[in-house]
Parts: structure tokens; sequence; C-alpha cells
């Protein structure tokens, strides 16, 4: 457990090094959502139903600021590290620590989670309070908060998965990207999944997609009731059982795989 | 001399090889194209079989040119490299095999791949470290401090690693790798880009240590210096496989057949009076004259006598020396592959 503690908060300590990158990154979210508002205004003003997918502006706007909380709170760049650590040899200083490298990299990346929920999460829930009226049932938190947790689970293991395709490749740059543009659409982060043709809709239940992004949102917005809860819930959790095995599974292929250059 | 050396061996490597894939193709734009659609990779031998055993307490100096094998035999022995053949016994593990156990018993600096984290203080990585090996608070303070105080890194290691010069960075880089007493420490280039100093620091520092508490030191280096401080013992890598492995002081013995002597006579000598059977003349200047005597085939006794037959009162100084270890690695490293 003190070996988690201990990467925990290096990470934490590592973002919290410059302090004008932070600063920026506190308004990024908010200019982006505040874009995303006059945007969607626009678009309404023309539409004489005042619904677009089944959903009120007000629902819209809702949606796109839970996008970028999910976004931020299971937001991974495992993919960027594992890239960088094989193609540049790195990987050899963290193959000599007493820590397996993935989990290693889990925690780093729980680490600069936990910052980021302060310095990022934290001011979009404030201002969306206040100017958006965004509300959420007290009852529905719980489920909310594991959800999220589930999701950021899946996110890092499915992008390690792809990541890992570096040791065969070294550079696999390509790889992530088409998964990253792939996966933030099939995700419902771009568009709610309601927005969606129904077979996709319908097929997505059972793809691992929806849970990153769609899942959580719909936990916040009180989607599921009764039996649903559980059975969102339990999708996630077997895709992240599904996901740890195969992340496995190809590391043990991959670490025989090293080759790093010079020392 | 370390006489605690015990007779207890704790590396053993056993014909261990190791081959990569290797793409080969020429440079240019053009063949940049054209090894999109066709690649012709080529299998190379980076260990050919190599044997070792080392004994608990030893400083050892693993030498050999750029591209030997030397990376590829420390990675394989510090677990992050998979062999393709071959057994390795360290300590009682297989260091690929059970590595994340085994590397809590190891220390490793890379003299060119940092371990310290970069945005922040070496003290904050020396706390991680403190973590990850589950040092005990009050050993780790001791030893801590103690490192600290001994290397001269009092302020350096609040500062900000990336603000660091390489020779304050390496000392950080030094005191990380024996935070948790390691029986075993693999030393990459430990004093690459150091001035004589701070060299100095850290070659005390490791014989100390290695005197002390009976760590194990395998250095790689170029620093032939290094070697002469530190090392008894010396282990020579070329084309994939072990060319010397005994004591520094054999290595003369063994591939070095010459004398060096230096004259310096009291007139002006020249060329003529010079020319002696077996002997070169490696540098001359009016009053001075530099020999190199070939011991296979002449005897230092034949040069004196004629030295003294042909000079007499007029020599005013002979010194008699081995050539330099740099000048017998150089020839080693030259050697071809059998």
């Amino acid at each position: 457990m003190s070996k988690f503690r201990g990467m925990f908060k290096t990470a934490a300590k590592e973002n919290l090094a410059y302090k004008f990158d932070m600063m920026l990154t506190v308004i990024l979210a908010p200019i982006s959502i505040i874009i995303f508002y006059f945007l969607w205004k626009a678009i309404f003003l023309n539409n004489a139903t005042g619904i677009i997918g089944g959903l009120t502006f007000e629902q819209i706007i809702t949606y796109y600021v839970l996008t970028w909380l999910i976004a931020i709170l299971t937001w991974t760049d495992i993919g960027d590290i594992i890239s960088y650590d094989v193609k540049n040899g790195n990987i050899t200083k963290n193959l000599i620590l007493p820590i397996s490298y993935l989990t290693h990299c889990f925690v780093y990346n729980l680490g600069s989670r936990f910052i980021s929920l302060f310095v990022e999460a934290a001011p979009i829930v404030i201002l969306s309070f206040i100017f958006f009226n965004i509300q959420i049932e007290l009852a529905s938190l719980p489920f909310f908060i594991l959800s999220t947790i589930l999701a950021l689970l899946l996110n890092f293991l499915m992008t390690a998965v792809f990541a890992l395709s570096a040791f065969w490749m070294t550079n696999n740059r390509g790889i992530l990207k088409l998964k990253r543009v792939f996966v933030h659409f099939l995700s419902g982060a771009v568009l709610p999944l309601s927005f969606f043709p129904l077979a996709y809709q319908k097929i997505s239940f059972y793809l691992p997609f929806q849970y990153l992004e769609y899942t959580p949102i719909g936990f916040w917005l009180g989607l599921y009731e009764g039996n649903q809860t559980f059975i969102m819930l339990g999708m996630q959790v077997v895709w992240v059982i599904i996901f740890y095995i195969l992340c496995l599974l190809i590391w043990r292929r991959a670490i025989t795989k090293a080759v790093s250059v010079g020392i | 001399m370390n006489s605690k050396i015990k007779n207890k061996n704790i590396i053993a490597v056993r014909n261990l090889k190791k081959e990569f894939k290797e793409q080969k193709r020429g440079s240019g734009i053009k063949e940049s194209f054209k090894s999109l659609f066709r690649r012709n990779y080529e299998l190379k031998s980076a260990l050919k079989g190599v044997n070792l055993n080392i004994k608990e307490g030893e400083v050892l100096g693993l030498i050999g040119p750029n591209g030997a094998g030397k990376s590829t035999l420390i990675k394989i022995m510090t677990g992050v490299l998979h062999p393709t053949s071959g057994e390795t016994d360290i300590l009682g593990f297989t260091p690929w095999k059970d590595r994340v156990k085994y590397v809590s018993n190891i220390g490793v600096v890379f003299g060119q791949k940092s371990q310290l984290w970069w945005d922040i203080p070496a003290l904050d990585t020396f706390e991680l470290h403190r973590e990850l090996y589950n040092i005990p608070k009050d050993e780790f303070i001791k030893r801590r401090d103690y490192m600290i105080e001994k290397l001269g890194i009092q302020e350096i290691v609040k500062k900000q690693v990336r603000q660091l010069s390489l020779g304050e960075r390496m000392r950080c880089e030094v005191v990380l790798s024996l935070l948790h007493n390691p029986k075993i420490v693999f030393l990459d280039e430990p004093t690459i880009g150091l001035d004589i100093i701070a060299k100095d620091k850290i070659r005390d520092f490791i014989r100390e240590f290695n005197e002390k508490q009976n760590t194990t030191f395998i250095i790689t280096t170029h620093d032939m210096s290094d070697i002469e401080e530190l090392c008894e013992r010396i282990v020579i890598i070329n084309h994939g496989g072990i060319v010397y492995d005994g004591l520094l002081k054999e290595v003369r013995n063994k591939f070095a057949h010459k004398k060096i002597i230096d004259c310096k006579f009291l007139k002006k000598v020249n060329g003529k009076e010079l020319k002696i059977k077996n002997c070169n003349i490696i540098a001359k200047n009016e009053y001075e004259v530099t020999f190199e005597l070939d011991t296979k085939n002449s005897k230092i006794p034949d040069l004196i006598y004629f030295l003294i037959k042909t000079f007499g009162e007029d020599i005013d100084d002979v010194d008699i020396r081995d050539p330099p270890i740099e000048e017998i690695i150089k020839l080693i490293y030259g050697l071809k592959e059998e």
C-alpha cells in the first residue's frame, strides 16, 4: 500500500510543479463550455419545437458540462506515456523499480486525477451550479461516483491495451489517434447517444464505449431506474474485467519484446 | 583491497545469449519510402553465450567498446531485458522472471538516464523510493542524511532536478540508488561528464560503501581511471563475448608485451645513434627520447646496456614504465573476433 501512496503523492507534486500551466488548465474547460453554450443557443433559435434529439436546450447544456466533467475525471495519458517510454527507451528506468509498470502508471494517473478534481473539476461544477442551474438528485450521487470510478478504470485499461502495441511497432501514435477519435465519438462524448441511429443505441449496450462517458452521465441525469442501475454498473464491471485480463495477457507478451535504445 | 570478499557467489550467468532483429535500410527519402513496402531484417547477436560469476563484496569493472554488448548484459542482469536463451541466477532470482521482487535487492544508476523525477526536488524522489522499497523511516533518514552529507549535496537536493548540473544530478542519482541498501549496485557510467573533484567524491563514496556494507558493485565505464581506482577485477566484453575476465593488474601481462622507456640526455642526440633493434621511438626532441620496447623479442637490459655503451655519462635520467592502461585496452578492443 505504501508503494501506491508514494507514487500517488509524487504524481500530485509533479502536477503542481507549474503554476501558470495550471492556471490555464483551470479556465480551459469553462471557456469551452461557454463557446458550446452559444453554439447551441444559436441552433435552438432556429428550432421551433425547442427539442433536438429528444433533449431540451437545458438538457443539452447539462449533458455537455457533464461530458467535460467525466472527461476530466477519467482522463489518462497512459497512451502517450507508454509510447514515449518504449520509443525512447525510457521504460528501462521504470522496469528497475519494484512495482509493476502498469500499476505504476495507473497510480500515477490517479494522483494526477486527484489534483484535477480540485483544479479542473471543481470550478466547472461550481460555475455550472451558478450559471446553468445544473442539478443532481442526492440519491443519484453515489451511483454517479461509482460509475465514474469504473469509467476511469475502463478508460485506463482500454487505452493501455492499445498503447501496448508500441512494444511491437515502436511508434504507435497512429493507432492511438485512431482509437481516440473512434472512442470519443462512440462513447457519447461528442453527441448524446440519443442522437445516434436506433440500431447503434441498441448495439452500444453490448459494446464497451458508452460505459466510458454516457453511462456515468446517465447516472447523474437519473436515466436509470430500479434494476437498470445495477445492470449498467454490472456491464461496466464486466468490461473492466475483460480489459484487465486482455491487458495482462498482452503485457506478458510485450515485456519479452522490450528493446530499449542505448542504455 | 577488500578483505571481506567471501567465496559466496551471488551472480551466476550461464551461456547467456541475446539476439535482436535489426532493420536494414539505406538512408535518404527514397529509401525511407521503399522501407514502407519492403523491409529487410537482420538477426544481430548482441550476446553470444556469456558466462560470468561474481562474488559478494566485489567491485567489478565491466568494460568494452561501444556496441560490444555490455548494456545488453547489464539490462538482462537488472531484469529489464529477456534473453534469447541461457540462465542467470542473482541472489536466487531469475531477474526477468521475478522482476518486481528481484529489483528491491539491487540499485541501478544509468548515467545517461535519470532516475529522478524531473519536476520535483531530489528529496521528493528519495521520499518516493522510501515508500516504493518499504524502507523503515528512521533507517531511511539516517542513511539519506549520511549520504547527503558525505557527498556535500545538502542544498542541491532541495532544488528542482531539472535545474541541476550534470555533476550535481549524478550525486543525487548515486544516493537514490543506495537508499534501500541494496546487495548489488549496477553503475553505468557513474562519473560521465564530471569534474575531477566530483569524480573523486563519488569514487571515495563507492569505496566506502563497499567496505562498510560489503555491497557488490558492477561498474561499466569508459573512464579507465574509474576502473583503476575502484576495481580489482575487470571483465572485458567485445563482439558479444567475454575476452578477458581477471585481475586488472594481470591484463598487462596477458596482452601487453611492451615497456615504455623515457630517456633524458645531457647533450643533443640525433636519430642515427638511436637505431636499436626491436625498439621504436615514439616521441623525441633534442634532449629527450621515448622508446617502446617489445618484450617478446627484446630485453630491457639489452637496451640499457646499449644506452650506457653509446651515451655513457651523457645520460641524465632513465624511466622505465608500463604503457598506460588505456593503450592496453585499446589494443584489446582492436583485436579481431576469433
